[in-house]
């Protein structure tokens, strides 16, 4: 019993890392209809970011945390203002989702030129030893992998109903044209939506790297698994992604350690795309965006 | 400003350069393994890439939808002719043609599906396609071998003559991607061709003419998947072997971006591209740990700034360069 | 001779508006009707409930013998309707002449097989379409610019290739939303002109239409619409003193 509550635990930190994935890209949708699947890859490289600031500068891994999170919530803002802002003026959707691509290919390219090949990782933020919870053995650093991703949906929940900004941004996401009409800066919106998602990848990549090994390759497994939390749960819907980020790492941990990790990845795709031709917007998306 | 400076320039701009770049082409395929016979194996990978990439032109440069899918039904390809050749013993041609022609169907199928979404969510659709492909090439392994792969798969056998060598399969792939090259431009230059981008355009005002746009991009859909088809069956005779880490989801991002940079309009783009992404890495490490990045860039810039491709942008600055723009002519009316 | 195009009681609601209310039409054969209204009135809904894009709750649309209510849009133009849009929805990587030769679409259908390998049919085809579609392009002096990206040209050109390609397909009757938008003076002179030539070439047109020295022009029968009803349905000089015209237009010089 012991066991099964092992591998869902480790599924369920799995899965907090895809949440914060597709939390990224929902909120970068709701805003811009932009679906970025970029996200993953910079995770990958926040991790990497704070792996060597540790190694190479000493600093503890803790602190390495809101280094990473300010560095990475600027650096996406000037990414989407160079990158993204140009492409949103001139490209039809679809080939936004190419550039998306090639942001995300670019990214793993830079791991490679930065990192090389090699697998990375970084010491636990608060040691090594395991807490012991009724009966199970767990790292330390899947409470700071929950905590990452309760801090994220609360300061998100908080954002979004308690400041004006917020109020703007979920105007912009319910209705770009009219918010424009009401002065709102839907450009400046989508740079802070960007700006958001980048404070959720460092916070994602930070925390996760202890546990896991990650490298240049790991870009697309992330990417794959941000896109379908995000889909299922429902484009757009933060409830959603998160959902959906949880139950694929739950379905993976489960499979992977009874089953075979690949089958839990069909299932997942088998999901996905019975939800596109079902019911195109996800679990708790709304429906009006995606049919012809 | 008279009638002949603005209307033929444009036309036997086209044309000309087609004819010139098709004379140049055949006389590098030609003369190639003799030039270079170290690197035959990167020019059938080139050819190989070259089909699965030739067959997206349609869909992606006239109906204007974006398949990430290519990877499935390349397994299908070569993962199908791996077993209807070791398991019952079918003709290698054979089996190749019929898994294209399967792939072909299945497309149709999973088109009707799958083309009723708006926009990239149709891409999104087909990039789970690609990550069903990579997983269940892993998973399955009673059908594909898993992880260490199928071996033993045979040559492809062709009117009694066996394609073994590199050389072999590299003019073979040249004639094919020719024949395909050849097919494509047909279509884009006929009244199909011009149906598909209308619907790529606009399909509500393609319909007001008449078209049928769903049958159009699942025609499109279907043709994409029966050259990926022919692609895997393809190398997998020459590699006499097929693995996952053929067909991964980076590979299936990669045909996309080959096509994406090398232009999705023409027959040549998809050269540029594949020599670009699977040509440039093998002529060194430092490529190779480049390339990925260059690529990205690459990419980002072509799919915001020239949405036609590298060649596609070559042909609009040739183009520019001799003629003047037609609304001078508005002051002779 | 019954007229091409019996429209009778065709009414339309969306959300409970009224958007087009138990509407009569008949347009005869060879003849120039124009629908004009303030905005709103209607016209663009009743365009596209006789094409199609939407189904009216009552109502029938006769055509030429065929009843249009129930039809998908994509069956018209074999009937014999071709229709423009509003902003010249010509395909900008098509030249001129490709889109004209797009729009006789219907006599060549989905031809995959035979387009791929060029077979003979296609290659004749081919040669058809391209000189009926250079006719066209002449008789609408726009042979200049054949060769050109359709979507490079001035908006007057653009519109009179939309013309050429709604010609295109041989229709009997051809609809016409808002040709003249967006055209300056000698523009839509040129444009009234085709027209002419158009009609004397045996086909009917409906046009929508809000700038009046083209439909005071052109028009044989002008219908005027407001609140989605019919309050005029003359000939141009008589619609014009109309007094209910005038205060539905509320100032619209004429």
């Amino acid at each position: 019993m012991s066991d099964y509550l092992q591998s869902i635990l480790g599924g369920l930190a799995d899965g907090c890392v895809y949440a914060l994935i597709a939390l990224g890209m929902s909120v970068i949708y709701s805003i811009s209809r932009i679906i970025s699947l970029a996200q993953g890859g910079f995770v990958v490289l926040a991790a990497l970011c704070a792996v060597s600031l540790q190694s190479g500068l000493g600093i503890s891994p803790l602190a390495t945390l809101p280094i990473m999170v300010v560095i990475f919530s600027v650096g996406m803002i000037g990414v989407a203002q160079i990158v993204i802002q140009p492409a949103a003026k001139r490209a039809t959707p679809e080939r936004l989702l190419l550039v998306t691509v090639g942001m995300l290919q670019a990214v793993g390219g830079l791991l490679l030129i930065g990192w090389g090949n090699l697998p990375y990782t970084m010491p636990a933020f608060t040691g090594d030893a395991p807490v012991k919870v009724a009966g199970l053995s767990l790292p330390t650093q899947y409470f700071w992998l929950a905590g990452a991703l309760a801090v994220s949906v609360l300061g998100l929940w908080l954002l979004l109903t308690k400041t004006d900004i917020g109020l703007a941004m979920r105007a912009t996401a319910s209705n770009p044209g009219a918010a424009a009409l009401q002065g709102i800066r839907v450009d400046r919106m989508r740079l802070i939506a960007f700006g958001l998602a980048g404070a959720m990848a460092a916070l994602a990549g930070t925390t996760i790297v202890p546990i896991t090994f990650l490298q240049f390759t790991t870009v697309t497994p992330y990417a794959v698994a941000g896109f379908i939390a995000a889909v299922v749960g429902g484009l757009g819907s933060n409830m959603g992604a998160v959902t959906g980020g949880l139950l694929l790492g739950l379905l993976q941990g489960v499979f992977g350690r009874y089953w075979n990790a690949d089958l839990a990845q069909l299932t997942a795709i088998a999901l996905l795309v019975a939800v596109l031709v079902i019911r195109p917007q996800g679990i708790f998306g709304t429906p009006e965006r995606v049919r012809r | 400003m008279t009638v002949a400076q603005i209307a033929p320039v444009r036309v036997s701009a086209a044309t000309g350069r087609t004819w010139l770049g098709l004379a140049v082409g055949a006389l590098a395929a030609l003369a190639l393994p003799y030039l270079i016979p170290t690197q035959m194996s990167l020019l059938v990978t080139v050819g190989i890439f070259y089909l699965a990439c030739i067959g997206l032109t349609p869909l992606i440069g006239q109906a204007g939808q974006v398949s990430l899918g290519q990877t499935l039904f390349m397994a299908i390809g070569a993962y199908g002719a791996g077993l209807l050749t070791l398991k019952w013993q079918w003709p290698t041609a054979l089996a190749a043609v019929v898994l294209a022609l399967f792939c072909g169907g299945l497309a149709l199928i999973f088109g009707a599906a799958f083309l009723r979404l708006r926009g990239y969510y149709f891409a999104l659709a087909t990039l789970g396609l690609a990550v069903a492909t990579a997983a269940l090439s892993t998973a399955w392994i009673s059908v594909t071998g898993g992880p260490s792969g199928m071996v033993d798969i045979p040559s492809l056998s062709l009117f009694g003559y066996e394609v073994f060598s590199d050389q072999a399969n590299f003019y073979l792939l040249v004639v094919l991607g020719g024949i395909a090259a050849w097919i494509t431009t047909n279509l884009r230059t006929s009244q199909t061709g011009r149906a598909l981008a209308a619907v790529g355009h606009d399909s509500v005002a393609a319909g007001m003419l008449g078209i049928n746009a769903s049958r159009y991009k699942a025609v499109a859909f279907a043709i994409s998947a029966m050259t990926a088809s022919l692609a895997g069956s393809l190398y997998a005779f020459y590699l006499r072997f097929f693995s996952p880490e053929i067909i991964t989801v980076t590979v299936a991002f990669s045909i996309v971006i080959m096509v994406a940079i090398g232009g999705s309009r023409s027959a040549f783009g998809p050269l540029i591209g594949a020599l670009v992404i699977q040509g440039v890495p093998q002529m060194g490490q430092t490529f190779a740990t480049w390339v990925p990045l260059f690529a990205g860039l690459v990419l980002i810039v072509v799919m915001t700034y020239f949405p036609g491709g590298l060649w596609g942008a070559i042909g609009d600055a040739v183009g520019a360069l001799r003629r003047p723009a037609p609304s001078h002519a508005k002051e002779q009316r | 001779m019954s007229p091409l195009l019996t429209v009778r009681g065709l009414s339309r609601s969306f959300g409970g508006v009224a958007a087009v209310q138990s509407v009569d039409l008949e347009v005869e054969q060879g003849t120039i009707r124009a629908v004009i209204g303030p905005n709103g009135a209607g016209k663009t809904t009743l365009l596209d409930l006789v094409t199609g894009f939407t189904k009216p709750d009552m109502g029938t649309v006769d055509f030429d013998g065929h009843q249009l209510v129930g039809r998908s849009p994509r069956d018209l133009p074999s009937l014999g309707l071709m229709r423009t849009f509003q902003s010249a929805r010509l395909v900008p990587s098509l030249t001129v002449r490709e889109n004209v030769m797009l729009g006789a679409y219907r006599f060549t259908r989905a031809r995959f097989l035979s387009d791929a390998l060029r077979l003979p049919r296609t290659r004749r085809e081919e040669r058809e379409l391209r000189s009926r579609a250079d006719e066209l392009i002449g008789f609408l002096d726009l042979t200049r610019f054949a060769d050109s990206r359709a979507t490079d040209l001035p908006a007057g050109a653009q519109r009179l290739v939309e013309v050429a390609r709604g010609l295109a397909g041989a229709p009997k009757l051809l609809l016409l939303d808002e040709p003249a938008a967006g055209l300056d003076d000698s523009e839509t002179r040129e444009l009234a002109d085709v027209l002419h030539a158009v009609r004397e070439g045996g086909v009917t047109m409906v046009l929508i239409e809000h700038n009046m020295s083209l439909v005071l022009a052109i028009s044989d029968q002008v219908t005027v619409m407001d609140a989605g009803k019919v309050i005029a349905d003359d000939v141009p000089s008589t619609v014009r003193e109309d007094a209910a015209v005038r205060k539905a237009y509320l100032g619209v010089a004429s």
